[in-house]
């Protein structure tokens, strides 16, 4: 009986997966996804019409609202979803944990608590968006660290428990944070800190946030030969002459910039980090490092047809990101919950 | 000039003065009790513990080669290794090349020839037996081409079909004019196919030489504190507890 | 003018004599006597602190510190909101709108102390009638000044936007827009109550001028106001700020709000 071909035969549908090198694919449903997005609103406006218009600097209506509306909310959808789907791809492949997203180990909360403080009472106020992409960086990267410091790359129920305690202390600081704001509407914005939302957003909002997303994707890409390594654990990783301690901080920074800027212009939008590598990891034959750049890609056309999906549904009280997110992601949690139970340990 | 010298390596109360020499050719076996600091060694071999003493390789010090050249020079298959994901054989000895930044295939499918793992290479981890895995994680370190391999309890949970399949494929890569250390619980084993073994007591390496010299009674029972009978003549030696 | 008519109106003059004098009586009978006077809400609060004379306030509600309007000078003492404080505080009426601090006023009532409940005016028409018995109330016998006309066809008056926090838009059959009617200007919605905004129909069809009222402090409420694509299209034309609150309730100030309108108008004309 031979082994090899029965084996063949099983993985075949998997073997098949990875025979498809999926990235450009991924480019072009993105590329479909943001014309798609770019035609959503509820005035008929041609696109075409409104981006010459704006690349030629011809103020029209149709340029202001392709340019001015349209398409911060797209780029916005598309950044943020790169941001955590490749932030989560990174914390995967870290902690050897199919677990591990931003929203679950507690980082996503961090960050929008940092933001918020900033946000809500004006701290340096004079620097702007800046500093409140910066409190929610050093937010993202405190829950990280504590959460690390916690569960390190125990077991990953472990690494989700610590994640637990420290999203349940964020969230809860974030509500005393919006409950003394001076606003009086702050607290009703609970809501979007811990749910997202992409509207209503000016292209200033991406001024920081795109450069931040190309900071923590490089600094995570530099680090691709130690996600692939640690695969078979952090001895055989330094045995292998990888800078493992060095390079897991960098791996956490990368991911508290993604996440931190995401987070503190669009609130935690669960969930994608988590969906985005799991569906895509039989693509790239399980390896963590061939996962970073088809999450991204995916994690931008996931949110962006999230948030496609919002403006589709009758208009009134706006549904956020994050609930539709949470409705996809949630079953696929308790599945991959499921599945872990049953596995080798 | 020996491959690897090391001279009063100490790592804090596990290893203790520990000298040794490994020779090109040589398959070096670090035998003692549990705890007697055999991991330890090797760990510091590799990089992975602080260690005070020297080592050094074909007499360059080992401190003054990056963390690459080190990784290049000295391979390691730890005690416990597991795939987080589960990955294609192919690919986990593909990692093996990470110290050299590239993805020869000759040298990959020449270390899963070694290994005998060519009829599986595109299976998955995780589908393999315990015995398939075992030649899989052997061949990932063949991929890098280490001068010294440093195996630590390879054949532990293994039968002994596979047992042997593994000492077989360490003894010919000494062979090739590398250098291999392999820490083992079973002194038959380490008799068969050892030329020189370190027995370690409580961090200190007590015995020092060949098999004959070392797997005394005395000493096995000065340092194991049971009643063991050796039999080096028999062909495969033997060496058990009474 | 014949004897027929001589002969009414000197019983015009004995009647209002008569009745002029009645209310002296009554006013002197009636509320002026309230000296410790509680409010339990904000649009009772801005009330008393326009018509009451300090003394007789005791205490006003908690809410009157979230906004800062010009027509409440000075300081004014509050309580905190609790049964326990309000009774302490001995008051000899409390003052509240119909749909405020229903439970809190049931207590008070079942406690024996003195609740009078007012309707909050919904329209212009009774703010008079509210301002009058409220002053009433509090014995002040200040006169409250007519609404200025509503101009009968106004399909060409230039229509005005209300904005507030969140992007809700303010509609018809509320009183913000009889005072915005009353000011010369046509509301730039035509559904009626508040209603969330579409920016991209803002932009295809933009008001002639937009008034927004929020709060100053950050928060993801000002995003709509503050988007950068609404600023292009009201760059050339007029805005106005109504301080955060003043849509709060109706009240004297309602005049000043009409005023402000008004000016606006003018100031829209003159572009």
């Amino acid at each position: 009986m031979d082994l090899a071909t029965n084996s063949t035969i099983n993985s075949f549908t998997e073997t098949m997966a990875e025979k498809i090198n999926i990235t450009p694919w991924l480019f072009v449903v993105l590329v479909l996804v943001t014309w798609w997005s770019l035609g959503q609103g509820s005035v008929p406006v041609s696109v075409i019409d409104g981006l010459l218009d704006w690349f030629s600097a011809t103020t029209s209506k149709e340029a202001l609202i392709i340019a001015e509306i349209r398409l911060p909310r797209t780029l916005l959808a598309l950044a943020v979803g790169a941001a955590l789907g490749m932030s989560g791809a990174a914390l995967q492949g870290l902690l050897r944990n199919p677990l591990a997203e931003p929203g679950l180990v507690g980082a996503s909360q961090g960050a929008a608590l940092g933001a918020a403080t900033v946000f809500y009472f004006g701290i340096f106020a004079a620097a702007g968006t800046l500093a409140i992409t910066v409190a929610g960086l050093l937010g993202a990267m405190l829950a990280l660290l504590l959460m690390l410091s916690l569960s390190g790359t125990g077991r990953p129920s472990l690494v989700i428990l610590a994640g637990l305690a420290i999203s349940t202390i964020a969230g809860a600081a974030l509500a005393v944070v919006l409950n003394f704001a001076p606003n009086p509407y702050a607290m009703q914005e609970l809501v979007f800190w811990l749910l997202g939302s992409v509207s209503n957003r000016g292209l200033d909002s991406l001024i920081i946030l795109i450069p931040a997303l190309l900071i923590g994707g490089i600094i995570i890409w530099t680090q691709r030969p130690l996600l692939a390594a640690l695969s078979l654990g952090e001895q055989v990783a330094a045995s292998m002459g990888m800078a493992v301690n060095r390079g897991s901080r960098l791996v956490v920074l990368g991911t508290a910039i993604l996440v931190g800027a995401s987070v503190s212009v669009a609130g935690n939008i669960g969930f994608v980090g988590l969906l985005v590598p799991h569906l895509l990891r039989p693509f790239t034959g399980y390896r963590p490092d061939q996962l970073l750049m088809p999450s991204a890609l995916a994690g931008a056309i996931l949110v962006c047809a999230a948030d496609i999906f919002v403006r589709l549904l009758p208009f009134g009280q706006e549904l956020k990101l994050g609930v539709l997110t949470s409705l996809l992601g949630a079953p696929l949690f308790i599945w991959i919950v499921i599945r872990e139970s049953k596995r080798w340990p | 000039m020996a491959l690897i010298t090391t001279k009063l390596l100490t790592v804090d109360t596990r290893v203790k003065d520990v000298s040794v020499e490994l020779h090109r050719g040589e398959v070096l076996g670090l035998i003692g009790p549990n705890g007697a600091g055999k991991s330890t060694f090797l760990h510091a071999l590799v990089g992975l513990e602080r260690y005070t003493g020297s080592v050094e390789s074909d007499g360059e010090a080992l401190e003054t080669y990056s963390r690459t050249q080190r990784a290049r020079l000295i391979g390691l298959q730890p005690q416990a290794v597991s795939s987080a994901w589960p990955i294609t054989v192919k690919d986990v000895v593909t990692l093996g090349r990470l110290p050299w930044g590239d993805e020869d295939e000759g040298i990959i499918n020449g270390a899963m020839q070694c290994a005998d793992i060519n009829n599986f290479s595109e299976r998955r981890v995780d589908h393999l037996s315990g015995g398939e895995r075992a030649r899989v994680w052997l061949a990932r370190v063949l991929a890098g081409q280490p001068q010294v391999f440093l195996a630590d309890e390879p054949v532990a949970n293994l039968d002994i079909h596979f047992q042997l399949s593994v000492m077989d494929v360490l003894k010919n890569y000494a062979a090739q004019y590398h250098g291999v250390i392999v820490a083992l619980h079973d002194l038959s084993l380490a008799a068969r196919y050892c030329d020189k073994l370190c027995l370690l007591k409580e961090g200190e390496c007590i015995a020092l030489g060949t098999p004959a010299e070392v797997l005394t009674e005395s000493l096995l029972r000065s340092v194991y504190g049971v009643e063991v009978e050796v039999d080096l003549e028999r062909q495969p030696p033997v060496v058990l507890p009474k | 003018m014949n004897v027929n008519a001589l002969r009414n109106m000197n019983n015009n003059h004995v009647s209002r004599l008569i009745l002029i004098i009645l209310m002296c009586f009554s006013s002197l009978l009636q509320a002026s006597n309230y000296k410790r006077i509680v409010s339990l809400d904000l649009c009772s609060d801005w009330m008393l602190a326009s018509y009451a004379d300090r003394s007789q306030v005791t205490a006003l509600s908690p809410l009157l510190n979230n906004y800062q309007v010009d027509w409440v000078k000075g300081e004014w003492p509050t309580h905190d909101g609790s049964l326990e404080q309000i009774l302490a505080l001995e008051p000899d009426v409390v003052v509240t709108g119909e749909y405020n601090a229903r439970v809190l006023r049931e207590r008070l009532m079942e406690l024996g102390v003195q609740v009078e409940v007012f309707s909050l005016p919904q329209s212009l028409s009774s703010l008079r009638d509210y301002i009058l018995q409220f002053l009433s109330l509090v014995g002040n016998k200040t006169k409250v000044p007519g609404l200025p006309d509503l101009i009968d066809n106004n399909s060409n008056a230039p229509r005005l936007l209300l904005l507030g926090a969140n992007g809700i838009g303010t509609g018809t059959e509320t009183l913000e827009h009889e005072v915005l009617l009353r000011a010369g200007w046509r509301n730039y919605l035509t559904s009626t109550g508040y209603g969330k905004l579409d920016l991209e129909q803002l932009i295809i069809d933009p008001p002639d001028a937009v008034s927004w009222s929020a709060p100053t402090s950050a928060a993801l409420a000002n995003m709509f106001i503050e988007h950068p694509a609404l600023k292009k299209v009201m760059r050339d034309k007029s805005s106005h700020n109504m301080a955060f609150g003043n849509w709060q309730c109706a009240g004297p100030w309602t005049w000043q709000q009409i005023q402000q309108l008004t000016a606006l108008r003018k100031q829209w004309q003159k572009k």
